[in-house]
């Protein structure tokens, strides 16, 4: 008796999407200086 | 292929509203067969009508199916959002090349899921499989 046919699976293998929350608090930026 | 989750836009606003209900056990997937993707799309609706879900055809069901019992984990400033894998029986062949995560009660959808491209289970499983990190995290670690 045969084998009955095997199928073809398919899986998708997701990526992680990371959602990075920034501080608010940030260093205050250099003010350009004068000629 | 490169397989790639983005987000949409009103989903996070969503989450801080309680509109996306993340554990209420109604969180489904569908499948589309094509989709031109906007992070502006607010709704499972929205987002067929900017693509075409796959028939009742194949082992798929229009509308999708549950992604079953959500799983919600936080470690070191990063919380994880999965599920179990996703599953249809393929009958015949089956192919799809987005997925779409939505609530299923108020049809907000989540996020998207490109395959890079048509992916076909022939009589056999056809699995969305997330990560141990899941389909998505917040990291708010400095």
């Amino acid at each position: 008796m045969a084998e009955p046919t095997k199928g073809t699976p398919a899986t998708i293998k997701v990526v992680p999407t990371v959602i990075k929350a920034e501080s608010l608090m940030k260093e205050p930026e250099e003010e350009p200086e004068e000629e | 292929m490169a397989v790639t989750l983005v987000m949409y836009g009103t989903s996070m606003h969503d989450a801080l509203n309680g509109t996306v209900d993340w554990d209420s056990g109604d969180i489904y997937m569908g499948l589309l067969t094509a989709y031109t993707f906007s992070e502006d799309h607010t709704t499972w609706t929205e987002v067929k009508a900017a693509g075409t879900e796959h028939s009742t055809a194949n082992g798929y069901t229009v509308g999708g199916k549950t992604v079953g019992t959500t799983t919600h984990a936080y470690a070191s400033g990063i919380s994880t959002f999965g599920s179990p894998d996703v599953v249809w029986t393929a009958t015949g062949a089956l192919t799809a090349a987005y997925a779409i995560c939505f609530n299923n009660s108020t049809g907000v959808a989540i996020f998207c899921i490109n395959f890079g491209g048509n992916v076909t289970a022939t009589d056999a499983a056809f699995t969305v499989d997330d990560t141990p990190d899941g389909y998505f995290s917040i990291d708010v670690s400095p």
